[in-house]
């Protein structure tokens, strides 16, 4: 039995918007020069908070949003008119503000951002969020180099964005899969991502009965949890917005059992 | 959805049985009954000594025998490929035990619904039910060595023919086993040595008589049987006027 909880008419959304990211993602490749030096970069906090510049350039960025878009139209024709009354009447000044609340995940400024412009309250952070994901994606190319030489504890060393997801691969290594970023990088097997803490006896597997390819790795020590994937199992490779959201019943579990922030 | 096909890489095979534990613990099979069993077969004299060994089980025909014996349509062919066995259907008339080229079919006792005890033909499925679901057999999850691989049809032959190359050298015999005589299999082993030795056979065929009575017989007795009703019907409705004629003159 599947268990996964999410319908069918959203996964092919999100999929169809992986696709156009990923073309994005090529497509800017060649236009946008991310030189990054580890000399230059503390190894302790993430890649993206450090840099100098903007990673993501205005005009592509807008042609990012008009990409998603378009995507988002063809697969909910009821969004089309809201979409285009949206994208219309966003402003120079707006896109840089949207560059930047994005990045910070500040949810608060495009709730606002959608009251003043009689906007479905989810819309705006939506697809600001998705067209920001290209250029997390071609940050997180430019540090593949380096980025296992990273110690950040409890977030991704690239993006910033908390642990929640990790796969463990054909040799039963594990690695931390950011959903925001997609960098990969391995970890301890036996060690929780967000305290450090390394006894066994902290540390646990819950299983769902259904699920033969997931399961969570909890910590009693700080209470919180991390989504397991076992990517041998796996007839195709997933990439970890996909897995992230296929998983989304183990987020349910976790938190019905007292686990995770804020439990 | 595509087809799939597995790899079984004798050369690295170790013979751990994992692979079976892992069918039997899927298939929720007793410990004597499994639909994985090893070829274990002694080379040579020492000090140059060979332990040949390899695991078996159903190969998933794409002319599959089994499938044009069975008079119930009990074994047919799922979309990713494998030979699958409908056990609702199955009367365990052991016609496909009888006529794999391979003698991988088995009938066998199971429990049926009501807990009594039938004979049901019983074989590997490919873990078709988990496939259809994007997730890799149990048996190819579990093996360590990788001896096992899973995946897209075209992907898994090209990786044979790689592997039959790198593996040349060690194995001047090796080939890669894929009968033509069934249509070619969706389970292909890369044999280290010739298929006879280990118990398999070269040229196994799906045998002439299964494919007159599956793509001959049958349709054609479908025919007679329509062109016999016709003829029956046609009889009922002349001999019904004919005696209405009779009875209408004998009314007079």
């Amino acid at each position: 039995m599947n268990p996964n909880v999410v319908s069918e008419e959203y996964l092919n959304l999100q999929k169809a918007i992986i696709n156009k990211q990923d073309d994005l993602r090529e497509r800017f490749q060649a236009v946008l020069n991310l030189n990054l030096s580890k000399n230059e970069l503390n190894g302790e906090i993430p890649v993206l908070p450090q840099l100098k510049g903007s990673p993501v350039p205005g005009e592509l960025y807008r042609e990012s949003i008009k990409e998603i878009e378009s995507v988002l139209s063809e697969q909910q024709p009821e969004l089309r008119e809201e979409l285009s009354r949206l994208t219309a009447n966003l402003t120079d000044e707006d896109i840089l503000k949207w560059i930047k609340e994005s990045v910070t995940y500040n949810t608060a400024y495009f709730q606002t951002f959608a009251d003043k412009n009689e906007l479905s309250a989810w819309l705006p952070h939506f697809l600001a969020e998705q067209a920001l994901r290209p250029f997390m994606h071609l940050l997180a190319q430019a540090c593949r180099p380096f980025i296992n030489e990273f110690e950040v504890m409890g977030t991704c060393p690239c993006c910033g964005e908390p642990h929640r997801l990790g796969k463990i691969e054909n040799k039963g290594r594990k690695f931390l899969y950011c959903p925001r970023c997609e960098t990969e990088w391995k970890q301890r097997r036996l060690q929780c991502v967000h305290c450090g803490d390394d006894r066994h006896e902290h540390l646990f597997y819950i299983t769902i009965k259904e699920d033969e390819t997931a399961k969570l790795e909890v910590c009693e020590t700080c209470n919180n949890y991390l989504k397991l994937v076992e990517t041998k199992k796996l007839l195709e490779k997933k990439t970890a917005a996909l897995l992230d959201l296929e998983t989304i019943h183990l987020d349910f579990v976790a938190q019905e059992e007292g686990y995770g922030e804020g439990q | 959805m595509g087809q799939y096909r597995m790899l079984v890489d004798v050369t690295k095979c170790i013979g751990c049985y994992s692979c079976r534990v892992a069918c039997q613990m899927e298939n929720d099979l007793p410990s004597d009954q499994s639909y994985i069993s090893f070829c274990e077969v002694e080379k040579g004299e020492y000090p140059n000594v060979e332990w040949v060994m390899h695991r078996f089980s159903c190969l998933h025909c794409e002319d599959a025998v089994c499938e044009k014996v069975c008079p119930q349509n009990a074994i047919s062919y799922s979309q990713t490929g494998a030979v699958v066995v409908d056990q609702e259907q199955c009367i365990g008339c052991e016609y496909c035990e009888k006529n794999c080229p391979f003698g991988r079919a088995k009938v066998e006792l199971c429990q049926d619904k009501e807990g009594n005890s039938v004979s049901r033909a019983n074989k590997c499925t490919l873990c078709n039910g988990k496939v259809l679901e994007g997730v890799t057999p149990a048996c190819a999850s579990t093996c360590y060595t990788k001896a096992i691989v899973f995946g897209e049809s075209d992907e898994i032959l090209q990786k044979a023919e790689q592997r039959l190359a790198e593996v040349k050298d060690r194995y001047p015999d090796a080939n890669i086993y894929n009968p033509e005589g069934v249509g070619g299999t969706h389970t292909i082993y890369l044999l280290a040595h010739k298929p006879e030795e280990y118990d398999l056979e070269s040229d196994a065929a799906t045998p002439a008589s299964a494919i007159i009575w599956k793509d001959y017989a049958q349709p054609l007795g479908k025919l007679l049987l329509g062109a016999t009703t016709m003829a029956v019907i046609g009889g009922a409705i002349s001999n019904r006027l004919f005696n209405k004629g009779e009875h209408h003159e004998g009314g007079e």
